[in-house]
């Protein structure tokens, strides 16, 4: 265990926090920056879930009954751009600025202005996107993916959607120097990189992936902007340009970020099992080393989305056996994850339950992504629901559900208050259980053929997309009360102490509930060799 | 007194290395943006 903490004894002296909305408009504090991300996320995770809705309602029953195609297109495309980039991201952002000054004994982030600017290009950035909303032709339609020639015959939206890509890549990029630089630039003496703990080792590696993969994106996107706008042809096969590239250079970017969605949410899991297994990390130097092998693979399998645009023999088995690699590492994760869990003195409070949760149906969404990763079965999947059940299995019941177990394992620190246990659970279990309702019959819809981002369908499709809808509105309706489960912590409960858990181990707990201001206003000492367990 | 909302103690070499740092992975990412435009030209 971490032996912390040599205060100055003078929490009171730096308490003092600034009054007003100069508080959080000026803010430069690491925790009132993750807590405006993380409302951001929460408020953002709203907006693209009542998209959903709109999807879910429309695909009810067949026909068209509430939306028209060109708006439900819009739909399918906006949800999907404010949930990554406006819920999933800016959610693993706020849990990294609350949680990684406190893990690693710094007194903040290390560049605490640009980390103010990182956050406030998001409102600004998502403002431009769903401006398009009210647009005349509407919001963008073609998918995340943008994909030319189609992205191109989107109407007065398409500059905002570009510079709104390009504002969220510049944010994501200065959010992820600045968890480089507290990293390596703020620990706390004895605080060595093998003795961090395993959420920080994911956000580290996530922030270098952040930084390879999303300048392509804006490259892929500015060269969009020159060939709608300044006569260049780089996507265009009449101008001699080739459209195939764009799906290149996108999935270059799109298959790193999806690991930059979940590594976060492996080290959330990583931190939570031990806690309440009562037993430190099965393999810890194991999951560091598989966390960098799959960040490292994930640049060589991007052509797995493209299986069948068509490729070289040689180019699809390449691709094929690097996308079962990656199975390897996660393997490591999965097993050592259940190893922690062996002969623990487990006990079952929301937050494990949401991680239990989250190790079984990821590893359902894991084992889909292997079947879609076979290149003959991809030729049958593709573009078909079983796409869209498998994808919203690692991102929903993966990363959003280890995001929400995050919230609960570390709110009664942030706020000093225990949140309601029974309505956690109540939380987990309508969640669970509703998630599973919307996303496994899409895989029946995917097997038989139906096609993704349409807004009617054969009624052959009609009773699982029934279901589906029902899990989707009790989903939807489950996570106000996560809303109300939040707001009744900030506003009181039972007081929590500084350690909260019986098993947690690691500086943050040994900081008061909710911590000062200012954490460490001198550097803790690191003296136990197993500080991250 | 009141206390200025950094009330954090940073010393003047650390922060001088985290800006060292900031730039570098910042040309890096500006490096790979342009190097993969000008790339693409023909």
């Amino acid at each position: 265990m971490s032996e912390a903490v040599i205060h100055d004894g003078h929490h009171d002296h730096y308490d003092h926090k600034p009054a007003g909305i100069g508080r959080w408009l000026f803010s430069t504090n690491h925790k009132d920056i993750g807590t405006m991300y993380l409302v951001f996320a929460l408020i953002m995770f709203f907006i693209g879930g009542a998209m959903a809705m709109i999807i879910r309602l429309e695909l009810f029953q067949p026909g068209l009954q509430f939306v028209q195609p060109g708006f439900f297109n819009s739909m399918t495309t906006v949800h999907a751009l404010v949930m990554i980039f406006g819920a999933v991201m800016p959610a693993g952002v706020g849990l990294a600025n609350w949680l990684i000054p406190m893990m690693i004994g710094a007194p903040d982030m290390a560049l605490p202005r640009m980390n103010n600017m990182s956050f406030w290009i998001l409102p600004f950035a998502f403002t431009l996107l769903l401006s398009t909303l009210f647009m005349e032709g509407g919001a963008p339609a073609g998918g995340w993916t943008m994909y030319p020639p189609l992205v191109l015959q989107t109407g007065h939206a398409f500059p905002f959607l570009i510079f709104a890509v390009h504002f969220l890549g510049i944010s994501s990029i200065l959010g992820a120097i600045n968890i480089i630089a507290t990293v390596f630039n703020m620990r706390a003496p004895g605080m060595t990189f093998m003795k961090l703990p395993l959420f920080v080792w994911t956000w580290i590696i996530t922030a270098f992936l952040l930084i390879a993969s999303m300048p392509v994106l804006a490259g892929a996107v500015t060269m969009l902007l020159t060939d709608k706008f300044f006569g260049t042809s780089f996507f265009s096969a009449a101008g001699g340009g080739d459209p195939v590239l764009f799906q290149h250079v996108f999935w270059f970017f799109g298959h790193p970020e999806v690991y930059i969605l979940i590594l976060p949410a492996f080290g959330i899991v990583s931190q939570i099992i031990p806690t309440f297994a009562r037993k430190p990390l099965f393999g810890y130097e194991a999951m560091v080393y598989a966390t960098a092998s799959i960040a490292f693979l994930s640049f060589f399998v991007w052509a797995h989305h493209m299986f069948t645009v068509g490729m070289p023999l040689a180019g699809e088995l390449f691709f094929m056996y690097a996308t079962m690699s990656i199975a390897v590492p996660t393997g490591v994760k999965i097993f050592n994850w259940v190893a922690t869990m062996w002969k623990g003195s487990m006990t079952f409070e929301t937050p494990m339950l949401f991680s239990l949760a989250f190790v079984i149906l990821f590893s359902i969404g894991g084992f889909s992504g292997l079947m879609l990763g076979i290149t003959p079965v991809d030729f049958q999947y593709h573009d078909t629901y079983f796409v869209v059940a498998h994808f919203h299995y690692v991102l929903v019941t993966g990363a959003i559900f280890a995001l929400t177990a995050a919230v609960y394992f570390w709110l009664p620190k942030w706020t000093g208050h225990m949140y309601d246990e029974t309505l956690g659970k109540w939380h987990f279990w309508l969640s669970n259980i509703s998630a599973n309702v919307l996303f496994f019959p899409q895989h029946f819809l995917g097997l038989a053929g139906m096609p993704r981002r349409i807004p009617d369908y054969a009624v052959q499709f009609a009773n699982w997309n029934m279901v589906s809808s029902i899990g989707g509105f009790v989903f939807g309706l489950s996570q106000l009360l996560f809303v109300y489960v939040v707001i009744k912590c900030i506003r009181g409960g039972a007081k929590a102490s500084d350690q909260v858990w019986e098993g947690a181990h690691g500086l943050e707990w040994t900081l008061p509930s909710p911590p000062p201001f200012h954490s460490f206003t001198t550097p803790p000492k690191v003296t136990d060799a197993t500080a991250h367990s | 007194m009141e206390q200025k909302q950094q009330g954090a103690k940073v010393t003047p070499e650390i922060a001088a290395k985290n800006r060292r740092l900031a730039i570098v992975l910042a040309l890096i990412a500006l490096g790979l943006y342009v190097g993969f435009i000008l790339m693409q030209l023909k």
